[in-house]
């Protein structure tokens, strides 16, 4: 009873805070995206007097955008790809093994974390100079994956931890191959985690600014380097919306997939305790 | 069929887990490896599965030398004590796994498997995934899938402690009962000394790496030879004695904290001063026992200082008459002593036990 009340209360809270924190947000987005460019939209309208999808088509046709998508969805998948497999001998490690500065290796593994993206970016860039590097999708990919491998270490770690020594020795007893070893007991383990540190690194990487701005520009454009470029000097709210919608949506799909992985990773699956 | 000839095992961090054991096991014997833990017990069986090479020593198994070889080339099939089924396959699937690893001919896998669940009764759970059975029924899917690789060699590691009692005793039925109809060797390692002497045909009794005695349970529980293993063993009481003289037909009288008691044993002392055991359950009641007296051989007096009811026998607690310091145990099936009453009772003389030295 006492318990109801209260869980009723909460919920009407987080409701209160979803709705000032994403929805609202959402639709004004959504809203600044279809004003149309003849009657601007001003106090005390509450709502846009003319719609259109103008700007939408504007920004389609005058803009690098479709580069800029191409650009980005080629390079994200890349980095998640690259980050996942470099991350994963060290996820391996941390996991499975105890190891002297086993501490001390899990802490400087999350570095790149605190450091800002800019201050990277800056040095990064002057790095990938100095080793003669010019390619600019190789470098941005290659600052994305400093950047995000934290994430996916620290995922995978995790995951490798989840995986039980009994079932791989069961599996050894019972004559099973390393193959059949990884496939009957590690890969259920860490599905949810290697598709969940996919996934986040992906949707960081299509969102990063600072390194894709500082190593891509000039003619490298991301989403979000098109994003910022009308947020600047010539600040224009609508075609800023239009972006960061075209920025955000597949990002929120991608985000509700991987509630849905991580939620079917039910632990009585993986460890076989209800 | 099993043969494991002095092997030592030292861990990295220098802890010596076993000194020097040695094993033998014919084919469909039931041995038991029987220990507090840290005895060695687990890591025994790990070196006899595979999954520990051992520092010193050798395994054998049917002549031929597996020391080195990997797990999944012996022919031993593990039962562990977590079960250790894949949590993501259904029953079917998990007894099927060893068979499909060793690429075992479709039809002859089918019809393992339709045996097995037959044999473990579970028919009807065969397609359910592992975490909707009870823990009696994983225990028995784990027994299954070892034994469809049809191994010479079953390794059981502690598998009913995680079951409750009434449980234990079925599952410990089951396993003896498919044993003899597979007539595979098992190995199986306790702490439980009921289990042990339930199930064994032989047992071993380890401490701190090493074996301190081995035969048949009704060796070891009838006549051990230390103090370990008779008090690890069923319940004990434990003295120490001074042999005082043999009268040249097998009885020694000694000196110990309940009287001076004949001995009668075929082997002599292995020192002038020697720990003595006797089983509670051995001794015999005086006529008139309670405040009564009593002729006969090694009569004891004993104050009672707790009576614990028992259902089918009663537990005397008694301060031993000449060092009240010491307690005895005494069960009986008589019920009519209370606290603070004299308990008389005779132990025969054969029941008495030398053990090993009194260390000075």
């Amino acid at each position: 009873m006492r318990a109801g009340t209260i869980n009723r209360i909460l919920i009407v809270v987080l409701i209160g805070v979803c709705v000032l924190w994403l929805v609202i947000p959402f639709a004004m987005a959504i809203l600044w995206s279809i004003v149309d460019p003849s009657q601007a939209w001003s106090y005390p309208d509450l709502f846009p007097a003319r719609v259109s999808f103008q700007r939408w088509v504007d920004v389609w046709q005058n803009t690098a955008l479709k580069d800029a998508l191409v650009n980005s969805y080629t390079l994200a998948p890349s980095v998640a790809i690259t980050t996942l497999l470099l991350a994963t001998p060290t996820a391996y490690a941390i996991g499975r093994f105890e190891f002297p500065g086993k501490t001390a290796v899990q802490v400087l593994s999350l570095l790149p974390l605190v450091v800002p993206g800019f201050v990277i970016a800056v040095f990064m860039a002057s790095l990938l100079l100095n080793l003669g590097l010019y390619n600019r999708f190789a470098s941005i990919m290659l600052g994305h994956c400093v950047l995000f491998l934290p994430y996916a270490i620290r995922i995978l770690s995790v995951s490798f931890g989840l995986v039980r020594q009994d079932l791989i020795d069961a599996a050894r007893d019972l004559g099973a191959s390393p193959w059949a070893r990884f496939h009957a007991v590690y890969w259920p383990a860490l599905k949810p985690g290697v598709l969940a540190a996919l996934i986040i690194v992906f949707i960081q990487s299509i969102e990063e600014f600072a390194l894709a701005f500082i190593l891509g520009s000039p003619d490298f454009t991301t989403v979000p380097t098109i994003l910022y470029s009308f947020l600047g000097f010539n600040f224009v709210r609508s075609n800023a919306a239009v972006v960061s919608l075209i920025l955000v949506v597949p990002n929120v799909a991608l985000m509700l997939v991987l509630e849905r992985l991580l939620k079917s990773a039910n632990p009585a699956m993986v460890s076989g305790k209800g | 069929m099993l043969r494991v000839d002095d092997v030592t095992k030292t861990f990295e961090d220098g802890f010596r887990a076993l000194k020097g054991v040695s094993l033998n096991a014919g084919r469909g014997d039931f041995v038991t490896l029987l220990g507090p833990s840290g005895c060695g017990k687990t890591t025994l069986l790990k070196v006899v599965a595979g999954f520990l090479t051992p520092t010193e020593g050798t395994v054998s198994i049917d002549g031929a030398d597996v020391t080195r070889e990997p797990p999944e080339r012996r022919d031993t099939a593990m039962c562990f004590q977590s079960y250790a089924l894949f949590p993501h396959m259904t029953v079917a699937q998990n007894i099927e796994f060893g068979p499909r690893q060793n690429r075992v001919a479709k039809d002859e896998r089918l019809a393992r498997l339709n045996a097995l669940l037959t044999q473990v009764d579970l028919e009807a759970h065969q397609h359910k995934l592992p975490n909707a059975l009870s823990g009696g029924q994983q225990q028995r899917v784990a027994l299954a899938r070892a034994l469809a690789m049809r191994p010479g060699i079953v390794l059981f590691d502690e598998p009913l402690s995680n079951l409750d009692a009434k449980l234990r005793d079925q599952v410990r039925i089951e396993i003896r009962a498919l044993q003899r109809e597979h007539g595979f060797t098992a190995i199986y390692v306790t702490h439980d000394q009921a289990e042990a002497l339930a199930m064994s045909d032989h047992v071993l009794v380890m401490r701190e790496g090493a074996v301190e005695q081995e035969g048949a349970p009704e060796e070891i529980y009838t006549a051990p030879r230390t103090s370990f293993v008779a008090d690890f063993i069923g319940a004990a009481n434990l003295l120490t004695g001074t042999v005082l003289g043999e009268d040249g037909q097998g009885r020694w009288q000694v000196q110990t904290e309940m009287g001076t008691v004949k001995v009668a044993s075929d082997e002599p002392p292995v020192a002038p001063s020697v720990h003595v055991s006797w089983r509670p359950e051995d001794a015999v009641l005086a006529n008139g026992s309670a405040n009564g007296s009593g002729t006969g051989e090694n009569l004891i007096q004993a104050p009672i200082v707790a009576r614990v009811y028992q259902g089918s026998f009663t537990e005397y607690v008694l301060d031993a008459p000449e060092r009240p310091a010491v307690s005895l145990r005494v069960h009986a099936t008589q019920f009519g002593a209370r606290e603070g009453e004299t308990l008389a009772f005779h132990v025969p003389p054969d029941r008495l036990r030398f053990l090993e030295q009194v260390a000075s």
